[in-house]
């Protein structure tokens, strides 16, 4: 392996390897995503960052830009902001990317907002962005005996590198609704962009 | 592609240590001194005194002039590069608790870390006043990006610091190649390889250049340059090298192959693997790093990563020609052309 290195043979050879190949598409999909993150899109080469960006590499396929997206999009940041009688949110998930929304909630009714937040990493411009939040079930199927909704219900726009924050309540529907407690998880995801999503779990509190 | 017996080697080497001794000198013309000075002033100067390489203010030069701009306009540019590259050697000595330093002891093993701290810190206001100063005399537009640059170049830099030390505090162990990428993209590439090019384009050019190639060409460079280092940290010849060997291995880097290897290991070879993870550095004996050496070997960890930085170091060439393509063809441009193989094709 040494040798190779030292004597620049590494750099030459006939066709790419599979391996050789996933380390350039995976090089290309960084070095695109930071080249369109610090210098935009709209000067220079024309063809946009689609385009090969020197001989022989490839395109990037349309799902790379997708799978950025993903990554930069949804960013869990709870906030802990209980506003009802059942008791307060928790900051246990840390609020790192990729984290869960978390909402601890009592027995009794009530309701706990924690907060979300879009950050549009990408350069495309999203407009009429919505959230929904699938059916909140508990590890035997049980579902979650109240409702999740969103402040704002929609954002109008999100630009390129804007950041926006939506809160999430979930509400208790009733007195020993959940008698002894429980936890619940779905999924957040966001209508028109389905690479975009976030776990969600409400623990309501016997 | 030439090789390293091609005469390109000699020339690249040249040109290195003259910039060096240019940049060396002017770094040192711009450190004060006065008291105190055996608590700041004589620290300060320890690191920029000792030769280094001299890459990023050689590929500052270089792509200024190539771009159609002199050295006068590049050359405390270049030099502010090479104060906060030092500055950021300090830190990062400090963080890995290293010993050795271009051959001599690191300022925090030598001073301690409070004063290599706060010497680090000077280091970086000159490199600032320095660039404050010179960018007064360019164009107000000039000026605005390069000190645009400046900001991109540190904040990527302490970006990929943090994930770094992140992963390394938390453990994280869930990640693999595209996450080392993003990493080195971040930690080294950026101010390594990229920032040089694109503030040299931008002097030597003006406003008007498209800078998105430097990135590519930088990144395909840089990259190639950090997984061909890490595999050397493992396997190369410590003379030729000049580094501890298995280095990384006692901080628990994540390298490319520890990251393949995470993957792949399995039953009692992933115990021992967790139990080296769960060690301080200073626990690690020569034995247990052996051990995971081994273990990388067994399971194709170094050939892997060879392979996945090959295919990037291929592409460093044709990226080159894409970023130079408006660029004058010359020495200049015959240098920086040369370093691709220089770089990925040296041991040492």
């Amino acid at each position: 392996v040494a040798d190779d290195l030292a004597s620049g043979s590494w750099l030459v050879g006939a066709e790419m390897t599979a391996l050789q190949r996933r380390g350039l598409d995976a090089a290309t999909r960084i070095v695109e995503r930071l080249v369109a993150t610090t210098d935009g899109t709209g000067d220079g080469r024309a063809g946009g960052d689609a385009a090969a960006p020197w001989p022989g590499a490839l395109a990037l396929p349309s799902t790379v830009e997708v799978v950025g997206l993903w990554r930069d999009l949804v960013q869990a940041l709870p906030t802990g902001r209980g506003d009802g009688p059942a008791g307060g949110g928790d900051s246990g998930t840390g609020g790192t990317a990729g984290a869960a929304a978390r909402l601890v909630v009592g027995s009794r009714a009530g309701a706990v907002t924690t907060r979300v937040w879009l950050h549009n990493g990408t350069v495309r411009r999203h407009v009429d962005v919505r959230l929904r939040c699938d059916e909140l079930r508990d590890h035997a199927g049980a579902s979650f005996p109240g409702t999740v909704r969103f402040a704002p219900d929609v954002l109008p726009e999100l630009a390129p590198s804007a950041s926006r924050p939506v809160d999430v309540t979930a509400t208790v529907a009733g007195v020993r609704a959940v008698a002894g407690g429980g936890l619940f998880r779905g999924t957040i995801q966001v209508a028109g962009i389905p690479e975009a999503w976030l776990p969600i779990e409400v623990v309501v509190r016997a | 592609v030439t090789t390293t017996d091609e005469p390109g080697t000699l020339h690249v080497e040249q040109v290195l240590a003259e910039v060096g001794d240019m940049v060396r000198r002017a770094m040192l013309d711009q450190l004060p001194d006065g008291e105190p000075h055996s608590w700041l002033y004589a620290l300060m100067r320890e690191y920029p005194a000792r030769p280094g390489k001299a890459l990023r203010p050689s590929l500052c030069l270089a792509t200024c002039r190539a771009f159609g701009g002199s050295t006068a306009a590049a050359l405390p540019v270049a030099v502010a590069i090479e104060l906060l590259h030092n500055a950021f050697l300090i830190h990062d000595d400090i963080v890995d608790g290293s010993a050795t330093r271009r051959r001599g002891p690191t300022l925090p093993a030598a001073h301690g870390p409070e004063l290599a701290l706060n010497a680090g810190d000077a280091l970086l206001v000159v490199g600032q006043r320095l660039l404050r100063q010179h960018t007064g005399t360019l164009s107000p537009a000039v000026a605005a990006r390069v000190c645009d640059e400046f900001d991109t170049m540190a904040l990527r830099t302490l970006e990929g610091q943090a994930i770094e030390l992140g992963w390394r505090r938390d453990g994280v162990v869930d990640v693999g190649p595209d996450d080392y990428l993003d990493l080195i993209m971040h930690k080294t590439c950026w101010y390594t390889t990229i920032h040089p090019l694109r503030v040299g384009a931008l002097l030597g050019a003006g406003t008007g250049v498209d800078l998105r190639p430097m990135v590519r060409f930088g990144f395909m460079l840089g990259a190639a340059f950090q997984i061909r280092d890490d595999v050397l940290n493992l396997v190369g010849d410590v003379d030729r090298y000049g580094k501890e060997l298995g280095g990384d291995l006692r901080e628990g880097k994540r390298t490319l192959m520890l990251i393949h290897l995470l993957g792949e290991v399995r039953g009692s070879d992933r115990r021992t693997l967790d139990r080296y993870l769960a060690m301080a550095p200073a626990e690690r004996t020569p034995e247990v790093i052996a051990e995971v050496l081994a273990l990388m070997d067994r399971y194709g960890s170094i050939d892997f990563a060879m392979e996945y930085g090959q295919g990037l170091a291929r592409t460093a060439g044709p990226a080159f020609d894409a970023a130079f393509s408006a660029a004058s063809s010359g020495p200049d441009m015959d240098f920086i052309r040369s370093l691709v193989p220089y770089m990925l094709g040296r041991a040492s």
